[in-house]
């Protein structure tokens, strides 16, 4: 009798325990297979149609799509152009980031003060930005400098939609860097000054081993943003100028299924898309991993 | 020797030097990055006939408040843009800032085998663009009847967020002290008590962080609403401005009116709370 | 018994003309999409919308404008979302896919379309395959648009060939006036700008179907001589540019036009309402693009506010009946008085400034290349395709005839290639 008194609270606190547990999970799980996970396999079917948007007639058409994709020589200029942006991208900002933040890492009011400011740009919607740099490029940089604006120039137009997005992500990759940079001991520093060190090897025995963590954070994150890019190409060149010198993934996949009412082939490209997302994340995970990094 | 250093002449002098230029380099860096924020201000405030004369980065003569009204006043877009982006955003980051919280929380503590798989199903999905799954979208709230509804959305944007948010605040719950909890569960109180009186107090700091990144995620985007979002009245922001701009005649000081407009409710949500952005960015939580 | 029938009868009528009576009162609303974007066009239309409304207080509007660019995905999106809207904005042969959806209503034969008493060319640019799917309100024609102060300021006069255009460009080059403003960031106007010759040339060489073959794959750019003609011509216009050739929109390259940056801008009747609004003192004049062959110059026309009317709709018989409105000639002239849109309904006369009367003139004398008279105009990807490719001829100036027309077969084939 006592022993069942005793078992009964404790067995229905585990199972009341369970229950709850399902319960708070259950509202954001549901959510997100409803709305992530099954739209996900659903496009993998999808993929695999010749599915036309407007009059919803599809017809199975095996691997078809992949097939012309493949072969696709505008498919493969917007890889080529999304990596291209990516690299740009993510040289740059992180450059940037890193420079910035060497200058002012050390805590003061001026420094804290430009610290808000710069990082500023990140809060601004990426479309207000291209809009304000289409606008800044032809009537205030062209003017200044006598050269016409990037956007228009067909081997810079990629260079300046990388401007813009550097100019909004700079300051997210100096916050980390700043992170990284004030957590390296100050002891190391002075014990490498007492055995003579200059300030490039400081830097490059000390600091840089040191953020390598930083590196990987801000490299992984700029690539995954930097192969979806997507408003910025919109709203700025529109895949121009010229035939596709702009084109991204994206917009590839967005101007078939939508523009072109070929969603079958889009969601194809879609599928590559995401292969070549997850395999690249790997490559760089791995590689950072190799370098002793857990991120 | 080592003493001896600072004292040799030329070395105050040199640092001085080097300290005021590295002032000046922070104040060039600073206004370069901030210049097009600027641009846009005074643009919006001064008229178009200002515009044609001296120099176009000069201070506005006098500030101009028409454009503002004119944008206010007279573009309906806008305003419907406004309200739509007002509600959607309010109605996602609420979303948001119940059920991640509620889902991190068992994600941290529970050791069970199920819950583990289900964290690395939120981590799969984060790296699943939205490119991918636009078009079975489109479809299955065309299949409800969501399509082109600010509820539809809602719905979908707040799934797409959900991912990175759970992980971030389960990394975070995983540092918090148990003692509290137990101590809690001891004295006889209900695990949704415990959760809502004791830990999720204690999740304040990763909360507002969330709160406010979700806030400029929502604010700002673009290519899930592009999809979902078509007729004028059920436009964001963003829509608005992407539609306003191209092909609709518009004199350059009003398209910066409108573009500050859209950038003001953000930028000041950011100043008041740069402490929770930046401290959580810095702190390592937040990644994406 | 009979008594019987014939209550029932007198009921029947009753309880008819009861619900045609609730039927004409019953809420209807009129949901139109349309690209009518800039603010004098929108203006007039939401005016006319309204003047409709006194009439019939029972229809709202749903008139919903979008950006040019963005309409045909929107359009579409819209449509493959079930939300077709009852009249739609635009060219019927641009939106094969919902007229084979059936979304568009097949006029053939209808009166409204007897009414406008249209030329052979305007019925040819309202229909897709031998049927009429839309209604006109007016057209649309392309030309060169000169400020007249700087004409005149140093003696020039409009150019009647290509070697008088050059000409006129080197004297006000070498006065240190910029002879050209353009905008051709926006992919639209490269393209006109090329038919301004390419048309008149495959319309008096009887080529009419050269795009039909184009896009069906039964013929290359190479086969058409016409295509490298207009592209040296084109060439040789822009040897005279701006440093904002490329990055100029719309109303940047019509506000510097106004401004009296640049003494000539190509564009259409549909933007001068525009231009003149951002200065009413300035004096234009239009001219044809000049050949090099010595033949008469000649205006491209296409038919410019052009409705098709949703066929699934519950609401067709309200939506023609605002067609038939909008399409009289009291309503018809009241849009042309406020924008400057050139109409084609009988019995419309309005005063029309001096550029817009020449390109009515120019079609009442038949001396156009109508875009009706083709058998298939570019549409969907090979049109956005031709743009691009026309756009990066403009941008790369290095770029010869025969690379380009090389780049625009190559684009072609691929999108053949894909189907």
């Amino acid at each position: 009798m006592q022993a069942r008194r005793a078992s009964l609270p404790r067995f229905s606190y585990a199972r009341r325990r369970g229950f709850t547990y399902a319960c708070f999970v259950t509202p954001a799980l549901a959510l997100y297979l409803l709305t992530v996970v099954v739209p996900f396999l659903q496009g993998i079917p999808y993929s695999l149609t010749s599915w036309n948007l407007v009059s919803s007639q599809s017809a199975f058409v095996g691997l078809k799509n992949y097939q012309s994709l493949l072969g696709s020589a505008v498919f493969w200029k917007s890889i080529g152009n999304t990596f291209q942006f990516a690299v740009y991208y993510i040289l740059f900002s992180n450059l940037l980031g890193l420079g910035i933040a060497l200058l002012i890492c050390r805590s003061s009011r001026l420094n804290n003060l430009s610290r808000t400011l710069i990082f500023m740009p990140y809060v601004v919607s990426m479309l207000t930005a291209a809009f304000v740099w289409k606008y800044l490029f032809n009537t205030v940089y062209s003017p200044l400098f006598g050269v016409p604006s990037p956007l228009g120039v067909q081997s810079q137009a990629m260079l300046g939609i990388a401007a813009i997005s550097v100019w909004r992500t700079s300051g997210y990759c100096m916050l980390i860097y700043i992170a990284a940079l004030q957590g390296v001991p100050q002891e190391y520093y002075e014990a490498a000054s007492v055995e003579g060190a200059n300030a490039r090897q400081k830097f490059f025995r000390i600091t840089v081993p040191m953020i390598v963590p930083a590196f990987s954070v801000n490299v992984s994150l700029l690539l995954a943003w930097g192969l979806k890019v997507f408003d910025v190409v919109m709203a700025t060149t529109n895949g121009g100028p010229g035939r596709n010198t702009t084109l991204t993934m994206s917009m590839f996949i967005y101007n078939n299924i939508f523009g072109n009412s070929k969603a079958g082939y889009g969601q194809a490209a879609a599928v590559l898309m995401t292969l070549i997302l997850l395999a690249l994340s790997y490559v760089v995970s791995k590689f950072f991993r190799s370098k002793g990094v857990d991120a | 020797m080592k003493g001896s250093l600072p004292k040799r002449p030329g070395m105050a002098a040199r640092r001085r030097l080097f300290g005021a230029l590295r002032i000046f380099a922070v104040v060039a860096v600073t206004l370069l990055f901030i210049s097009p924020l600027y641009i846009s201000l005074i643009y919006s405030l001064k008229t178009p006939a200002e515009m044609g004369t001296g120099t176009p980065l000069a201070l506005p003569r006098s500030f101009y408040l028409g454009n503002f009204r004119d944008v206010i006043v007279n573009n309906g877009d806008f305003r419907t843009g406004f309200v739509n982006s007002l509600i959607t955003t309010a109605a996602i980051v609420l979303a948001l800032t119940v059920i991640t919280p509620m889902a991190s929380y068992v994600l941290a503590r529970s050791r069970r085998r199920v819950y583990n798989i289900i964290y690395y199903v939120f981590l799969m999905g984060i790296l699943i663009p939205f490119q991918c799954i636009m078009f079975p979208t489109y479809v299955n709230l065309r299949a409800v009847g969501l399509m082109n509804s600010l509820s539809g959305f809602v719905i979908v944007r707040t799934g797409f967020q959900i991912g990175i948010c759970a992980l971030i605040i389960t990394d975070f719950v995983r540092t918090v002290p148990t003692e509290l909890e137990e101590a809690a569960g001891i004295d006889g109180a209900s695990l949704f008590t415990t959760f809502w009186r004791v830990v999720y107090p204690l999740m304040k700091p990763i909360n507002v962080t969330m709160l406010v990144l979700n806030t400029l995620f929502s604010w700002n985007d673009f290519y899930v609403s592009v999809t979902i979002l078509q007729s004028p009245q059920n436009r964001t922001l963003p829509l608005a401005q992407f539609v306003y701009r191209s092909e609709s005649g518009v004199d350059v000081n009003l398209a910066f009116a409108f573009f500050t407009l859209s950038m003001l409710p953000v930028l000041i949500l950011y100043l008041f709370s740069q402490r929770y952005i930046v401290g959580g960015i810095m702190s390592g939580a937040v990644k994406g | 018994m009979k008594k019987l029938i014939s209550l029932v009868l007198a009921l029947c009528v009753l309880l008819g003309a009861a619900s045609l009576a609730m039927a004409q009162e019953e809420p209807v609303t009129l949901t139109i999409l349309h690209y009518m974007g800039n603010e004098v066009k929108l203006n007039a239309f939401n005016a006319i919308v309204e003047g409709y409304r006194a009439l019939h207080p029972n229809v709202t509007f749903d008139s919903q404008a979008l950006s040019q660019n963005e309409y045909i995905t929107q359009l579409r999106t819209r449509v493959g979302a079930g939300d077709a809207p009852d009249i739609m904005i635009g060219q019927p042969a641009q939106y094969t896919d919902i007229i084979q959806a059936g979304y568009v209503m097949d006029l053939t034969g209808n009166p409204l379309v007897d009414k406008l008493n249209l030329t052979a060319a305007d019925i040819g640019d309202c229909s897709w395959e031998g049927k009429v799917y839309a209604l006109p309100l007016d057209f649309k024609t392309y030309g060169v648009i000169y400020n007249k102060a700087i004409f005149e300021k140093y003696g020039l006069s409009e150019p009647g060939t290509q070697d008088e255009l050059d000409a006129l460009c080197k004297t006000l080059a070498d006065n240190g006036v910029d002879p050209w403003i353009r905008n051709y960031s926006n992919v639209t106007y490269p393209d006109i700008e090329v038919r301004a010759i390419l048309w008149p040339l495959l319309m008096e060489n009887g080529k009419l179907d050269a795009f039909e073959k184009l896009m069906s794959g039964e013929a290359k750019f190479t086969d058409y001589p016409e295509f490298a003609k207009a592209l040296e011509l084109w060439g040789r216009r822009m040897a005279y540019g701006r440093m904002d050739d490329m990055s100029n929109d719309t109303t940047m390259a019509r506000q510097a036009m106004a401004a009296g940056q640049a003494a000539m801008i190509y564009d259409g009747t549909w933007a001068f309402a525009q231009i003149q609004g951002f200065n009413p003192d300035q004096r234009y004049g239009m001219f044809a693009v000049p050949r090099d062959d010595g033949k008469p110059n000649q205006y491209c026309v296409q038919l410019d506010q052009i409705f098709m009317v949703n066929g699934q709709s519950a609401h067709v018989d309200q939506a023609m009946d605002f067609m038939a409105y909008l399409l009289s000639p009291d309503v018809a002239g009241q849009w042309s008085a406020a924008t400057n849109g050139p109409s084609v309904v009988p019995g419309v006369t309005v005063d029309m400034p001096e550029v817009i009367h020449v390109a009515m003139q120019a079609k009442e004398n038949n001396n156009i290349a109508h875009a009706g008279n083709f058998t298939a105009q570019l549409s969907g990807e090979y049109l956005n395709n031709w743009r691009a490719v026309l756009q990066g001829f403009a941008a790369d100036r290095t770029l010869t005839v025969e690379a380009l027309t090389a780049e625009m077969q190559a684009a072609f084939d691929e999108i053949n290639a894909s189907k």
